[in-house]
């Protein structure tokens, strides 16, 4: 349990009404149809799926979001009643209010893509010209994880989960073959906000988001981070990086790109 | 015109020699400062409301969140942040049915749920644990967000105690389960009679939060909601992934390099050139 902690709400602003009205009524228009349900009653362990956006565009001016005073005190919170009435409870879904400076948006929804998992076959990154097709990979006696026999082609980690599902899908490319550049050579260029393409046998086109690239030495390679559950489709690029190990051959880290699934279409 | 090749080729020679580059830095976002957090709604009467989630870095308004309503998760920035929660089209100026202020720590998951009857409406905040499951079983907890229920065990049916002692409004500890599915039975703590049960399916490397719902005229429930899933065998150790060549000193220097040679080159001419035309 997290320290939480309750306080009671600022005291209310006086709005100047006229030019409230006014932006009121500017919200209402320019939302129109966008306003619905945010969360839906749902069967249960359902998780809404939205394939193609999980928020709505934000709105409102771009306000100063200053930092938020927090005070220390243990337990739990209650809400503080009274003040103004408050009438919860109405089963119908209102406009949303006005509410300068905030982003209005449904809560966020998961992005995966419905139906049976489905195998990747074909890996895209426009920005540092990759196409791919995916080769199967499991793992090696030793318990780690096969690479492609093939330099130029990237492969997927079948034993793990499927690009698509929640949870970590992992796909990993050389960096280099003996005697230059293989598929991943540029994977070290990747960015934050950058597009991975992956293509399933089903046909459903996913398109994931860059996130992070972070490198870690194979001795300390964490495994947890790269395998362990996430709490969303997501998709982890792995090459080689960092000195070569001439008397091991190999590499001494593992580059990992971590991205998360943005939308899917057919 | 010897002299000024010679001196070129020294030159070439020690920038190939001295400022060999490494590779070069792989991207590095700065996402170590983040925090995930998810809404969760379950007050049983309290219907729509809007939630106000204010962090360093967003201000955000989530209208018209439902009964049962979970989100998936999110990225803020960790620290300080507020979470109110108004009826559905109320204004922000207006006293909130509940306020939280709370700190998120980086790297970790919260849940932030409105749980009570309207009347008594509280927020809770906890956090949830991502890290992997033991080696071929699923994670699972309870929260118990059910309306005047007495302290409960929760067990499977016909078996092991999962939680014992539960009381409203906070979750238990994750319990290890194999693959399957479980009937899962709800008893006052220490009595017979079963008060509240259902079924929850779980697999391998799986995550998943179960919620004890209902009263206030809504169906008492155990409501699955998963939190993440993990690979259910992972592979061991770093990937093999490079054959190291285009590794520093095992082959001719990169096109960066040779570019800098030549300009070091050209200047080295240049002025040799000057020189040579003033004397």
């Amino acid at each position: 349990m997290a320290a939480v902690r309750r306080t009671p709400a600022p005291p209310p602003a006086r709005p100047r009404r006229a030019l409230k009205a006014l932006g009121a009524l500017a919200l209402i228009l320019a939302l129109g149809s966008c306003a619905v349900p945010s969360a839906q009653p749902s069967g249960p362990g359902a998780i809404a799926p939205a394939p193609g956006g999980v928020r709505g565009t934000p709105r409102g001016s771009p306000g100063g979001s200053g930092p938020v005073p927090a005070g220390p005190r243990p337990g739990g919170s209650g809400g503080p009643r009274g003040g103004p009435p408050v009438s919860l409870g109405v089963d119908v879904p209102a406009t949303p209010p006005e509410a300068p400076g905030f982003e209005v948006a449904d809560a966020p929804r998961q992005v995966i893509v419905p139906g049976p998992a489905s195998p990747p076959v074909r890996l895209t990154i426009p920005a540092i010209r990759v196409a791919t097709p995916l080769v199967r990979l499991g793992r090696e006696r030793d318990g780690s994880m096969q690479v492609p026999a093939d330099f130029a082609r990237a492969g997927w980690f079948a034993e793990g989960l499927t690009p698509g599902q929640v949870g970590p899908a992992v796909i990993a490319g050389h960096v280099d073959s003996k005697t230059g550049p293989a598929v991943f050579f540029r994977l070290r260029e990747l960015r934050p906000g950058d597009t991975v393409q992956v293509e399933r046998a089903d046909g459903a086109r996913l398109r994931f988001v860059v996130e992070q690239a972070r490198s870690f030495p194979k001795a300390t390679f964490p495994t947890a981070e790269v395998f362990g559950p996430a709490p969303w489709a997501a998709l982890r690029l792995v090459t080689c990086g960092g000195d070569f190990d001439r008397a091991r051959g190999s590499y001494r880290d593992n580059l990992v790109v971590f991205a998360r699934l943005a939308s899917v279409s057919r | 015109m010897r002299g000024v090749l010679r001196a070129f080729l020294t030159v070439a020679l020690a920038v190939c020699v001295l400022g060999m580059p490494r590779l070069a830095a792989p991207a590095q976002a700065a996402p170590g400062d983040q925090a995930m957090i998810r809404i969760a709604h379950f007050s049983p009467d309290a219907s729509y409301v809007d939630v106000y989630m204010v962090s360093l870095n967003r201000k955000q308004l989530f209208p018209n969140v439902f009964y049962k309503g979970v989100s998936a998760y999110w990225k803020v920035a960790a620290g300080p942040f507020t979470y109110e929660v108004r009826p559905a089209g109320a204004t922000p100026e207006s006293t909130p049915a509940i306020r939280v202020t709370g700190k998120l720590d980086a790297g970790k998951a919260y849940t932030v749920a409105a749980v009570g009857p309207k009347a008594q409406l509280r927020g809770v905040l906890f956090r949830d644990d991502m890290s992997p499951s033991a080696p071929g079983k699923a994670k699972v907890r309870f929260l118990d967000a059910a309306i005047d229920l007495p302290q409960v065990d929760i067990a499977l049916a016909g078996g092991r105690t999962l939680s014992s002692a539960v009381s409203f409004p906070q979750p238990t500890r994750y319990a290890q389960l194999s693959s399957g599915n479980y009937k899962v039975e709800v008893r006052r703590t220490g009595a017979e009679a079963v008060l509240v049960k259902g079924n929850v399916a779980v697999r391998q490397g799986t995550v998943t939060s179960v919620a004890l719902l209902g009263g206030a005229g809504k169906p008492r429930e155990l409501f699955a909601f998963g939190d993440a899933t993990g690979t259910r065998v992972a592979p061991s150790g770093g990937i093999r992934t490079g054959a190291g060549g285009t590794a520093p000193s095992s082959r001719a220097p990169a096109a960066p390099v040779l570019l800098l040679a030549v300009a070091a080159g050209a200047g080295l001419l240049a002025v040799s050139t000057r020189r040579r035309v003033r004397a």
